[in-house]
């Protein structure tokens, strides 16, 4: 999974990858420094949005949606419902979707993957 | 009040080095630091940089084409050069291209320091407000025919308006890069606002159409269009909703405005069913407000919407401006001319 992650950085234009559990919690918190910031700025970014931002509460208006758009005057979010939580993917302008959005299909599929090998499937071959 | 500073040069360990010394005044100055001057006017469009440090020979646009951008597009934002080609001709140069202050390399950081200090002193000479009403102030400036630039902070999202007046007459307003009526209107909009005064107008020429008065009946009647506010004050309005008039604040924008909106849709996506339902959704402003805070986090400035495909074969819009309006529309309307017409927005 890291790997798509690394897949979704070398796409032109993504600036940042959250993915966020169903509880609320973090599980990825990457910013890259071409969002704008500094070094100094991204990081103090990062720790924001993974120590203190509130994610619930912006969950319920995704609820009922499989993805969709986030859309700032200077910045897109590209957001996917997974089977554990919800990944947020920053876009600059210009920054092909449709690229993001296939990369998003891997990963959903890999982690529908790794969690039905949870269960029995770690035991028994299915 | 914590000032954004853009350092901009070419030199990696010398951005490092001004990072660390001015970490020490980090309870005055935010350093924000880039490489080249295209860089820096897109930081310029995107944040509110108090004022900016830059060297002169950088890739890209240079430290005079940076100058020249901030001269024309940023005119309230202050400038100091730091160059090591110290040429007798240089320092007149970059005087006549509106830099506040010029320095040789190597740079004592405490000169840099007290330039800037003294600077951000004159932009608050005219006093700082608090909470001020800034359509009573305004019409105060009007009356006293002052010549002041006034920076606008909107509390509740930390961005940052200006507004331009010489002899009481308003000539221009920047939020961002916007520039004119438009920033005008989304700068009067604001509620909960702090107001620093400087006694001095770097701008001659009317750049707005309309004189103040127009220009703030102009923005009280959009405001109320898009029930109670600009995108910034979306937390404030959900609050003023239900501690003031519930009634009122359930009841969202009006009909017209949901009709324009909806106008906008069909006529981008070409198809003139393409809107299934539209309606005012109050419940989600506190939702819109935790998206507004988490695009202010990355300065991606104000939410316009958020579009979101679900599995009925439906999208939904819900457009951030105001009380949120929510939008169904069908599955066939493209994605990328839901997106264009929501920006037009």
């Amino acid at each position: 999974m890291a790997n798509h992650f690394d897949d979704l950085f070398s796409i032109d234009g993504v600036q940042g990858v959250f993915y966020i559990s169903d509880a609320g919690k973090p599980l990825v918190a990457e910013l890259s420094e071409s969002h704008g910031g500094s070094e100094h700025e991204c990081r103090e970014a990062r720790a924001f949005l993974a120590e203190k931002m509130r994610w619930r509460d912006m969950a319920p208006l995704v609820d009922g949606a499989t993805e969709g758009e986030i859309l700032f005057d200077a910045l897109r979010v590209y957001y996917r419902r997974t089977v554990d939580g919800i990944l947020y993917i920053l876009m600059a302008p210009g920054c092909v979707a449709a690229m993001v959005r296939m990369t998003c299909d891997l990963i959903s599929t890999d982690m529908d993957k790794s969690r039905k090998t949870r269960g029995f499937g770690r035991f028994f071959k299915m | 009040m914590v000032r954004q500073i853009l350092v901009v040069d070419d030199n990696q360990p010398f951005l490092n080095l001004i990072h660390k010394l001015f970490s020490k005044l980090k309870d005055r100055y935010a350093v924000l630091t880039c490489t080249d001057g295209a860089e820096a006017v897109e930081l310029l469009k995107r944040r509110p940089i108090a004022l900016v440090v830059t060297d002169l020979q950088m890739p890209n646009v240079d430290g005079y084409g940076l100058l020249e951008k901030i001269r024309r597009f940023f005119p309230d934002v202050p400038a100091i050069v730091v160059t090591s080609f110290d040429k007798p001709k240089t320092r007149e140069a970059v005087m006549r291209y509106g830099a506040r202050a010029y320095f040789t390399k190597p740079l004592v950081v405490e000169d840099l320091v007290r330039t800037i200090d003294q600077i951000f002193k004159e932009q608050a000479g005219g006093g700082t407000l608090k909470n001020a009403s800034l359509e009573m102030f305004l019409q105060l400036i009007e009356m006293e025919a002052k010549t002041c630039t006034i920076r606008v902070v909107n509390e509740m999202t930390g961005t940052q308006g200006v507004l331009f007046f010489r002899d009481g007459d308003i000539l221009n307003a920047r939020y961002g890069p916007m520039t004119g009526n438009k920033a005008a209107y989304r700068v009067l909009g604001w509620e909960r606002v702090t107001l620093l005064i400087e006694n001095s107008c770097v701008l001659t020429r009317k750049g707005i159409q309309g004189e103040l008065q127009a220009i703030l009946l102009d923005a009280m009647r959009l405001k109320d269009e898009m029930g109670s506010g600009s995108p910034g004050q979306v937390a404030d309005q959900g609050r003023d909703a239900s501690t003031d008039d519930p009634v009122d604040g359930d009841r969202g924008g009006s009909p017209d405005e949901l009709e324009r909106l909806t106008e906008l849709v069909v006529k981008a996506s070409g198809n003139s069913d393409a809107v299934e339902s539209a309606a005012w959704a109050p419940e989600l402003t506190d939702k819109m407000a935790a998206l507004q805070m988490f695009g202010n986090i990355l300065g991606a400035g104000p939410l316009k919407a958020v579009l979101s495909n679900r599995e009925t074969d439906q999208r939904m819009v819900v457009m951030g401006a105001g009380v949120p309006a929510r939008l169904v529309v069908g599955a066939k309307v493209q994605k990328e001319s839901l997106i264009d017409a929501v920006l037009d927005v």
